[in-house]
């Protein structure tokens, strides 16, 4: 069986577009909130590479507790570029990855209050990771369905899952 | 190449010269001001001469298993540090909420410095009786403050200064009962039902530092508007408040020590409002609370009450005389009331 993983035959790749659900870092813990991806995947087994661009938006909303003009209201938008080196299994059409690399991940906030509007986007390396699998449909259709996440070099972690359709190629 | 780009983010923000908190105008109010940063060396950990925060993690009975750092994103706007989502907001809020109730202790003459460093600790897991949202609690033995999110659009209480204060009162009760802070809980081996009676004495003087230092009856309501822990309400022990001695362990996980507690710290208001005088009020508070722990009365708070009487001078005894009476209408004063 181990052998056939290694020796099938299988498609060059998949890229195509995906939704998902982003549990992205705050200050101390993870919120969730929805997410849009890209994917690109090469994988002639039993290796392979694949690029990924995600993005998310979220809004911690206001603080309305506070007096007049001093209410506080914050929204976040976050873009992840990574880049995995990977391990790539499988029997006939469906391929398994698992992968490791280099991610950056910037992160632009803007907070409104007291009249103030301060926007502030900010970098961060990160390690990404991912368990991927792929494959293709009728008619050159490709899909994924990926987990993965990314600890960022403060030592937070976000977690992401996804469902893409694409192209297999 | 993840080199250089594990290097951008470890870079290290500059440090402000302010931060902006909700903080507490005089006339109760809460609004959002910058305030020097003072004793907050890392905003981004939450870390300076107060303790360290921590994100997540587990309270243990034998001690907080910290989940790691925390890492609240700010900006800098002319001089002013932001915080760039409601968590960090909050959690500076609390920073400051409770420098200044160290403050207003240490103002006030009490030596509060056993109780620091503390830690801070967000969103722990725990087995313990704290609900994981809408709350913020001090755990006795550990110096350590434990805060949830709020699932209200009110004031979040860790960032109430009531709510704050009232939390650091469980830290100095611990301090003033047992002469310590932190280690082995002294009455952790009492039955039960003595150990809900401390709970309830305890969450009595956790609210009269609160009132007494704001100066404010009704702290909590900003955030959960309590009538019941209204001080100037008609808060009076009924036997029904005291636990059984023969009720077991279980009907000690559902008492409710808020009720006889907002008796308590309800008589000590009433010497506060006789007295006009909120800081003799709360010195007298501290000398009948140090004289009650000496005696180990762990099954017996309303000895609380008399030892205020015993301890209080000039006005404050006629008032203590008289708030006991209307708080305590079963106990039994002494010859000085007469």
């Amino acid at each position: 069986m181990i052998a056939l993983w290694f020796a099938s035959a299988a498609p060059a790749g998949t890229a195509g577009l995906g939704v998902g659900v982003m549990a992205a870092r705050g200050a101390a813990s993870p919120r969730l909130g929805g997410q849009w991806m890209g994917w690109a995947s090469v994988a002639p087994r039993p290796w392979g590479v694949a690029v990924e661009v995600a993005g998310w938006r979220r809004v911690d909303g206001a603080a309305p507790y506070v007096e007049g003009e001093s209410v506080y209201r914050m929204s976040r938008v976050a873009g992840r570029a990574a880049a995995f080196g990977e391990l790539a299994l499988g029997t006939h059409a469906t391929t398994f990855h698992l992968g490791l690399g280099p991610a950056l991940i910037v992160t632009r906030s803007r907070v409104q209050y007291a009249g103030a509007d301060v926007t502030d986007t900010a970098p961060s390396g990160a390690v990404a990771g991912r368990l991927a699998l792929d494959g293709p449909l009728a008619g050159g259709v490709g899909w994924q369905f990926r987990v993965g996440g990314a600890v960022h070099a403060t030592g937070s972690v976000d977690y992401d899952t996804a469902l893409g359709l694409g192209v297999a190629f | 190449m993840p080199i250089v780009w594990w290097t951008v983010g470890c870079a290290e923000p500059a440090l402000p010269d302010r931060v902006v908190v909700v903080q507490r105008a005089d006339d109760g109010e809460y609004l959002l001001a910058p305030r020097d940063r003072a004793g907050l060396a890392d905003p981004r950990r939450l870390t300076g001469d107060l303790g360290v925060g921590f994100s997540g993690g587990r309270l243990r009975v034998d001690g907080y298993l910290d989940g790691g750092a925390l890492d609240i994103p700010y900006a800098i706007e002319q001089g002013d540090g932001v915080p760039l989502d409601a968590q960090g907001l909050v959690l500076w809020s609390f920073w400051y909420h409770l420098d200044d109730a160290r403050d207003a202790l240490e103002a006030r003459g009490v030596d509060v410095s056993p109780i620091f460093p503390v830690n801070v600790a967000w969103t722990p897991q725990s087995v313990l009786d704290f609900a994981a949202v809408e709350n913020a609690a001090f755990v006795l033995g550990q110096n350590t403050f434990v805060l949830f999110p709020d699932a209200l659009d009110t004031l979040p209480v860790a960032a109430n200064a009531g709510v704050v204060r009232h939390e650091f009162g469980h830290s100095l009760f611990e301090l003033v009962v047992t002469g310590k802070s932190g280690g082995d809980i002294a009455w952790i081996d009492a039955p039960s039902d003595q150990q809900s009676l401390v709970r309830a004495l305890n969450e009595g003087f956790a609210d009269m530092v609160a009132t007494l230092t704001l100066d404010d009856p009704r702290f909590i309501d900003p955030s959960l508007p309590q009538p019941s822990r209204d001080v100037e309400g008609d808060a009076v022990a009924t036997p029904s408040m005291y636990p059984s001695a023969d009720a077991g362990d279980l009907a000690s996980l559902t008492y409710d020590p808020y009720a006889l507690g907002t008796v308590y710290a309800s008589l000590v208001w009433d010497v506060r409002r006789a007295t006009d005088d909120p800081d003799a009020t709360l010195a007298l508070a501290l000398d009948a609370l140090a004289a009650w722990g000496e005696t180990e009365a762990w099954g017996d708070p309303d000895q609380f009450a008399l030892e205020l009487i015993e301890r209080a001078a000039g006005p404050q005894l006629p008032a203590a005389c008289d708030a006991a009476a209307a708080r305590l209408p079963h106990l039994t004063l002494p010859g000085s009331c007469t």
